[in-house]
């Protein structure tokens, strides 16, 4: 039957050919296509109900001064098996990790550093850094990653809960409490959500007279995003922050809103950019998250950020910050005043 | 008018018009039958054609497409993990993958000629539609432009990401991150689903059409021979049994080559499917553990040990099933080979993702070492791919020149045929 059939179309094609000439095919002038961030597929936990069940109060150390080996079961496990540390590994000034030596560094993976020193008092500081692991942490899973009842009841079940605790510039708030059963430090740092966006906007619009409209990236789950969607901003939520500077500067969003560290983290890394501070009145405290029922050793965490307050923050805000730095460690909110 | 009717009928109806009228059919048969079979064999050897060079052309760049991106996606990772002269080594030879997969995409445009509306092309790689780009079906035309267009982006991507790290910039970790997402999630899966092995529909049939030709052919020239044996009182006529004899070699020929070339065609199919479609996924997914693993060095996150491992049961798994197959003895020995690194490489990640691992050092220099999978891989690959492309060809040799021969033994039989019956007629004159 084939036969028949080519027979037939080549008679058609013939007759075909005969008066009709197909013209070229135009030339295509495609447009660049854009880099996808990684999806937010395992969704965010539905926010905690209001009011407040849990407390972002912290809890007061039983000493400013670590004389002896802590003690605890939560301290006693992790002095047997290393630090399980949770750090962003991709703000600048905080914690960034080098690739080719494997090192973190930044003003948080000092924090850790100390940390540990407290939980290894009896060790030489330089054996005490080999019991740091630190793991990624992208801003939206932080809170995910504490081993605590809310998160094992949490549908993800490819996240496993692995760090003892968290330092990657995650803000205190009672939503993480409830809804992850977190439990946060002493802060060690007050930061104000800012504007990053390019130094020079065309004119087209100014920064400073707000976001209505405009394509602004932040972290997702965080309370940076809430608030550009509160200004009238089209939020674009990124799983890990960093990706926001590259939707920057691969023109897919017109600013980035995120903490002021952060931020000068990003300009410290594309100077084409420019901070605008001021843009929410409020004032955010970071702080240590460790697991609800892990309070030997937020104990611990305490009685170190309580020693650091007395000079040590301040050297290191200079050394991570500059010596014109004008930070201040923000005071200590204790259970029971 | 009706005296040259009864004239004609007249002489029809003598025994020397009848025998014009065999003669007549007799050419009508060897045109009828000859442009059968030439036809028929045109035809399986235009399908096998394009089996050979249009979806042979198209598969074999889409499969290099496929392994210049696993290989690139592996390289982009571990050039952060290496230092010294290993750097530019490494980031040339991501730059030689970048290379050979526009090579191929190149290669893949000769072959498929098409151009795709900037339009739609605009739409294919739109923000909106990128979620469903690597499962949407494309046309060949269609997904060679999209790799073309997202290719330099992926590339750009890359380098940031490099120049980045290198500065101990953290941004450079997003960079390397989104363009991996990009290359795995969209890219490969493009270049995986372009390749067809499936042969061209017809390629594997029987010629029915050609036969039952040939068949009634033979049939009419037989009766032809039976009234010439009744009003000539010659049992055989020695042109018209040639005539015979010939048209049943023309289609015995045709009958025979068409299916040699079926076999041949099944039989390459069917060793793409088996070993070389399942063993080039099993590199490129190696390939894209090594990725994983400098990956979950240089950012670990929570799970990864459990990813790391699921990643390699699946590599795993498709490689036992390929060795379960029908193999030869030295495929069957160097994928035990193969299988045995698999064996070595579950040992390394347990060790390098254990809380006692190494130093970070150590694993760096481990993981961007072992690519013994990928050279065992690549030796059989390469031989599959030539024993595939050359079951094509010999398909493609049996039915050369059937059409032709078919042609000049149809013509010999209808000399033959009016040789042998123009003695007869001239009898009658």
């Amino acid at each position: 039957m084939t036969a028949a059939r080519r027979l037939a179309a080549l008679l058609c094609a013939l007759a075909a050919s005969a008066c009709a000439v197909a013209p070229r095919a135009a030339l295509p002038r495609p447009t660049a296509p854009e880099p996808q961030m990684p999806t937010l597929t395992s969704a965010a936990p539905a926010p905690a109900p209001e009011p407040c069940r849990g407390t972002t109060k912290t809890i007061r150390p039983t000493g400013t001064e670590l004389t002896g080996i802590p003690s605890g079961t939560t301290v006693a496990e992790i002095r047997a098996r290393g630090l399980r540390v949770g750090v962003s590994q991709t703000a600048g000034r905080l914690s960034s990790r080098n690739l080719q030596t494997g090192e973190v560094s930044g003003l948080e993976a000092d924090i850790a550093f100390e940390i540990a020193r407290a939980i290894w008092p009896d060790r030489d500081p330089g054996q005490v850094r080999a019991q740091i692991q630190y793991i990624a942490m992208p801003t939206r899973d932080r809170f995910i990653a504490l081993d605590t009842d809310e998160n094992h009841r949490a549908p993800s079940a490819t996240t496993v809960a692995t760090v003892d605790m968290i330092v990657a510039d995650a803000s205190v708030t009672c939503q993480r409490v409830d809804t992850y059963g977190a439990r946060f430090s002493v802060p060690y740092l007050e930061t104000r959500q800012g504007l990053l966006t390019w130094r020079g906007t065309d004119g087209v619009w100014d920064p400073r007279q707000g976001v209505a409209g405009k394509r602004v990236c932040s972290g997702a789950g965080t309370i940076n995003i809430d608030r550009i969607t509160q200004r009238g901003g089209i939020a674009v939520p990124a799983v890990d922050t960093t990706d926001c500077l590259v939707q920057l500067q691969r023109h897919q969003v017109e600013a980035v809103s995120t903490d002021d560290v952060i931020l000068e983290g990003f300009h410290d890394q594309d100077p084409n950019t420019e901070i605008f501070p001021g843009f929410v009145d409020d004032v955010d405290v970071a702080a240590v998250a460790v697991a609800r029922q892990d309070e030997d050793l937020l104990r611990v965490v305490n009685a170190v950020l309580e020693r650091m307050r007395r000079g040590e923050m301040d050297a290191l805000y200079r050394k991570w910050f500059g010596q014109a730095t004008t930070r201040r460690m923000p005071p200590a909110d204790y259970e029971g005043g | 008018m009706s005296s040259w009717r009864s004239a004609v009928a007249a002489h029809f109806r003598r025994t020397e018009g009848k025998l014009t009228l065999v003669v007549v059919g007799v050419l009508v048969c060897a045109v009828v039958a000859g442009l059968t079979g030439a036809l028929s064999a045109h035809d399986r050897a235009d399908l096998l054609d394009d089996m050979a060079y249009r979806r042979g052309g198209l598969n074999t760049a889409a499969g290099e497409v496929y392994r210049a991106l696993a290989d690139a996606d592996a390289t982009a990772f571990s050039v952060v993990l290496v230092t010294g002269e290993r750097v530019a080594v490494q980031r040339q030879a991501f730059r030689d993958d970048v290379v050979a997969a526009t090579a191929a995409l190149d290669y893949a445009a000769k072959v498929v000629p098409e151009v795709t509306p900037v339009t739609r092309l605009n739409q294919l790689t739109s923000q909106g539609f990128r979620g469903q780009l690597a499962t949407a079906a494309l046309t060949p035309s269609e997904a060679l432009a999209v790799l073309s267009s997202l290719l330099p982006i992926y590339t750009g991507m890359v380098e940031s990401g490099w120049v980045y790290t290198s500065r101990v910039d953290p941004v450079g970790t997003s960079y390397l991150n989104e363009a991996s997402l990009m290359v795995r999630g969209t890219m490969l899966e493009i270049a995986k689903r372009l390749r067809d092995a499936e042969p061209p529909s017809g390629v594997n049939d029987f010629p029915w059409f050609a036969t039952t030709v040939g068949l009634l052919v033979l049939a009419v020239l037989l009766w032809c021979q039976r009234f010439l044996a009744r009003r000539t009182r010659r049992r055989f006529n020695a042109g018209m049994v040639a005539a015979t004899a010939l048209t049943a070699v023309a289609f015995g020929w045709l009958l025979i080559a068409s299916t040699v070339a079926a076999a041949h065609a099944t039989a390459s199919a069917q060793r793409s499917a088996r070993l070389l479609e399942p063993l080039t996924e099993v590199r490129a997914e190696a390939r894209g553990l090594d990725g994983d693993e400098a990956r979950a060095l240089i950012f670990p996150l929570i799970g990864d040990t459990v990813t790391l491992t699921a990643k390699l049961d699946a590599i795993d798994n498709k490689l036992n099933q390929v060795r379960g197959g029908d193999l030869d003895a030295g495929t069957a020995r160097t994928l035990e080979g193969a299988a045995r690194t698999v064996t070595d490489w579950r040992r390394s990640i347990e060790r390098d993702f254990s809380p006692d691992r190494p130093g970070y050092g150590e694993i760096a220099a481990d993981i961007t070492a072992h690519e013994e999978l990928k050279e065992t891989l690549d030796a059989v690959i390469a031989q599959a791919g030539a024993d595939v492309d050359g079951s094509i060809l010999d398909a493609r040799t049996a039915v050369s020149g059937t059409g032709a021969g078919v042609v000049v033994l149809m013509a010999l039989a209808a000399l033959a045929g009016v040789a042998g019956l123009w003695p007869r007629i001239a009898e009658y004159r």
